[in-house]
């Protein structure tokens, strides 16, 4: 979420695009264990019922989401859960949870106050 | 086929298992995984730990992976002391505290800290360059210094008054660096006095048994060609 959105449109700093690339990869590779070992042909992550697990796993999921990573396009295991995590929490309890950083795209850039702030903090994301 | 432990002593989540199971004297049968052998990534022990790391548990037909929910559920099947991690709803919430935070900053420090120190220059035959082993150091004692004041602050153990489970993933994250020569212990008293006390009350044989492996580490010679080759694509991300 950070190398594709907030370091380019927030920060305005170029993410080498194989930084991007690799950091793809490995989320690819863990949404495959999400798959594989965890979901498996159960409902949600840890059985048959919603835990907190799949809160902790969806909320981290809408991260890339919200900066345009097309996480459920081509997993459709994965849309199927994300839908019966949406319908035990609530549609609109989703969509309040996610309203603010589903509008973080629309945010006009840091001004370099902000900037120099967050800098320094956030330079281990470009790994 | 009663507990099973798949284990590598070399790995710092694996001792925490391996001196929780032995200091409850939970009977459990050793099923060695030797990670510089590569033998995690076998397809039989796929079977038990999909995810392919160490340490695993097999119970009967129930397999789990991940160190902290291994501890948690041998504290709840064997009705381990309280202590280990207490049913007290604040107590038991810095316990856990403890274990969520320590996955992405001490275990992660430690891991590279005793990698980039070691195991690249005298296992695989291979420079790090010292602004990475620095900038790795740093970040060790940054982790340690919020071990210091965060965690442990003025009490005896790290999430209260009694050892916990908090306790034994500490101190065997700890012991990574101490391995590679890293003086953790020597310019922080209050950890070394903590070290000193977790030691008495796991018990001195044991806390020895468990690190032997991977305090003979560094005597290793250099890792054959065919094992670097099976090994250095996984460690790669271990060298930032």
């Amino acid at each position: 979420m950070w190398q594709k959105m907030m370091f380019p449109v927030f920060l305005g700093e170029q993410v080498p695009p194989e930084t991007l690339a690799s950091t793809l990869a490995e989320l690819d590779r863990c949404l495959q264990l999400l798959e594989d070992k965890f979901l498996k042909d159960q409902d949600f992550v840890a059985g048959p019922h919603i835990s907190v697990a799949d809160l902790v796993a969806i909320t981290e999921l809408m991260h890339p989401v919200s900066a345009g990573c097309q996480v459920f396009k081509s997993r459709p295991k994965l849309a199927a859960w994300r839908q019966r995590v949406e319908v035990e929490v609530g549609k609109d309890l989703f969509q309040e949870a996610h309203a603010t950083v589903m509008k973080v795209k629309d945010l006009p850039p840091a001004d370099p106050a902000t900037k120099e702030k967050l800098k320094p903090s956030v330079q281990v994301l470009l790994q | 086929m009663g507990l099973e432990l798949y284990l590598d002593l070399l790995s710092q989540p694996c001792r925490a298992v391996y001196i929780f199971a032995k200091k409850n004297g939970i009977p459990f049968e050793l099923r060695q995984v030797e990670l510089l052998k590569g033998q995690h990534h076998s397809d039989a022990f796929a079977q038990v730990n999909p995810l392919r790391k160490v340490p695993a548990l097999k119970d009967g037909d129930f397999t789990l992976a991940e160190s902290v929910a291994i501890l948690l559920y041998l504290s709840r099947k064997y009705e381990v002391p309280d202590h280990w991690y207490p049913q007290d709803l604040q107590a038991r919430a810095r316990v856990d505290e403890y274990l969520a935070w320590q996955h992405t900053a001490l275990r992660s420090s430690c891991t590279r800290a005793m990698w980039q120190k070691m195991m690249f220059p005298v296992f695989l035959g291979e420079q790090v360059p010292p602004e990475t082993l620095a900038s790795t150091l740093a970040e060790l004692d940054r982790c340690l210094q919020l071990l210091e004041d965060k965690f442990l602050k003025d009490q005896d153990f790290v999430a209260g008054p009694h050892i916990s489970v908090a306790d034994l993933v500490a101190i065997t994250e700890l012991m990574h660096p101490v391995s590679a020569g890293c003086q953790v212990f020597k310019s922080r008293p209050k950890l070394a006095a903590w070290r000193q006390r977790v030691e008495v009350e796991v018990g001195k044989d044991l806390f020895q048994e468990a690190h032997a492996t991977v305090m003979k580490v560094k005597d290793l010679p250099p890792a054959d060609p065919a094992t670097k080759e099976k090994l250095k694509p996984s460690v790669q991300v271990l060298l930032q």
